[in-house]
């Protein structure tokens, strides 16, 4: 566990510009900031990437996330606040522990973080619509593993109904790919 | 900036949140979108949010998700909204790595134009990424430890005074008690527990009023009075606030940066 940088954080075995802290999260200043008030929130338990955090914590980081925001906003009164979770090495996460940047932005601070958008035509469009479909219709379905019930409405449920044969092919899908979380990870060094 | 422009700014200077919001929302391409007067490729909704594909997506299968109710940016929203947005934002980011079999996601949000927002609906984007897929990556750098402590301070006061309210919340009704305990409280020994809880009401009460009244000359000397016990106060379980001038700029005053 200690060789991961944010679990030496939350042990205390290395040292922090500690902001916030609960029993779920903590916040620190980034040390190697974007902007002075770069925030970096992370989990207290170690959890490699966003899927894998409970969905009571996922929510209150955000919340959590919310609320240092504001505070920037408060405190060094920015124009606006960029949160940024970069969700496996492919995204640039350089460290295996699920984390929230939070980054004060002001007019001409010279910070670019904007994408260039892409151009994708209305076949490409429908194809990738679909794809998605395919597994977000299943959002619904999740059973809460554990978690407090959080309100999922059951209109849906109904909605797709008729394409719930299909469920069973998903499943040995889910199975099939769980380890490209873990696989990524690995090639950190 | 144009007459046009300028006479724009002005009209929403004066407008209050309320009718700014109304404003907003009159205009606002998202919520015709959740309404269905202008189609999308949807991908999820439910009662409170929906996700739609971003017709200029950074990377194929970019997902938008947004609360049904208009907000500029994510300071106005409810922590129970936020909540549930956290976690469809984590459903749709494993459907994203599902369906596309993507190496990552960036999860993205930007609060105000100079963070890069668009649309004055606020949204979490959701981008499938691939290693050297050329979008952008957070850039860092070296900063004095000296300057970083001073800013950790800064924020940390903010943050405490901000979760400090919502704690006490339920005590707003109780003022006029705080009041009287106030008075009582110059003669205590602040050594006590009491004192010390009194001395934290008091930090709450007092940024009530800086809020409320931040103008009114009244109150300030309340609040030198009450700074002044606080000095006093031994306990450092929260980092003092010594009577700092707030910064000015209100959440309207961010959500008007929106032209």
């Amino acid at each position: 566990m200690t060789e991961c940088e944010f679990c030496g954080i939350v042990n205390g075995e290395f040292e922090s510009e500690e902001i916030y802290q609960d029993d779920k999260v903590i916040a620190v200043l980034h040390l190697k900031p974007t902007v002075p008030g770069h925030i970096l929130l992370f989990t207290k338990k170690h959890y490699p990437i966003v899927e894998e955090v409970p969905d009571d914590i996922c929510s209150h980081m955000l919340a959590i996330a919310n609320k240092l925001s504001t505070a920037i906003f408060e405190s060094i009164a920015c124009h606006g606040t960029n949160i940024i979770i970069e969700n496996g090495t492919a995204a640039g996460q350089a460290i295996p522990h699920v984390s929230v940047h939070i980054i004060p932005r002001n007019e001409n601070d010279k910070v670019n973080l904007e994408w260039q958008p892409k151009k994708l035509s209305n076949d490409e469009m429908d194809i990738v619509h679909a794809q998605l479909l395919a597994k977000t219709e299943l959002i619904s379905h999740e059973p809460e593993h554990k978690e407090q019930e959080h309100g999922q409405d059951s209109h849906d449920n109904n909605d797709h109904g008729n394409k719930k044969t299909g469920h069973d092919k998903h499943d040995s899908k889910v199975q099939k790919t769980e380890n490209y979380k873990y696989k990524q990870l690995r090639r950190i060094p | 900036m144009t007459e046009q422009q300028r006479e724009m700014m002005e009209k929403l200077q004066k407008m209050s949140p309320e009718e700014l919001k109304e404003f907003q929302k009159k205009q606002c391409i998202f919520c015709q979108i959740m309404s269905g007067k202008i189609p999308a490729k949807k991908v999820y909704e439910d009662e409170k949010v929906c996700a739609v594909l971003d017709i200029n997506p950074a990377n194929r299968g970019h997902v938008l998700l947004m609360p049904r109710e208009h907000h500029a940016i994510m300071p106005q929203i409810s922590d129970e909204e936020i909540k549930h947005l956290g976690i469809i934002t984590k459903k749709l980011s494993h459907a994203v790595l599902k369906a596309l079999k993507s190496e990552g996601t960036t999860i993205f949000i930007a609060n105000g134009a100079a963070a890069g927002q668009r649309a004055q609906h606020f949204m979490i984007h959701i981008i499938p990424r691939e290693a050297h897929d050329g979008f952008p990556t957070i850039p860092q750098h070296q900063m004095s430890n000296s300057d970083v402590s001073a800013m950790r301070e800064k924020i940390q006061k903010t943050i405490n005074k901000m979760l400090g309210i919502e704690h006490k919340k339920q005590d707003k009704h109780n003022k006029e008690e705080k009041h009287n305990k106030q008075e009582s409280h110059h003669t205590k020994d602040s050594h006590t527990d009491d004192a010390h809880e009194n001395h934290e009401e008091q930090h709450v009460e007092h940024k009530e009023h800086h809020d409320d009244h931040k103008h009114n000359e009244k109150h300030k000397q309340d609040h030198e009075v009450k700074t002044k016990q606080k000095k006093q106060a031994p306990k450092k379980s929260k980092p003092e606030t010594k009577p700092k001038e707030q910064s000015d700029v209100s959440l309207d005053d961010i959500a008007s940066l929106f032209k």
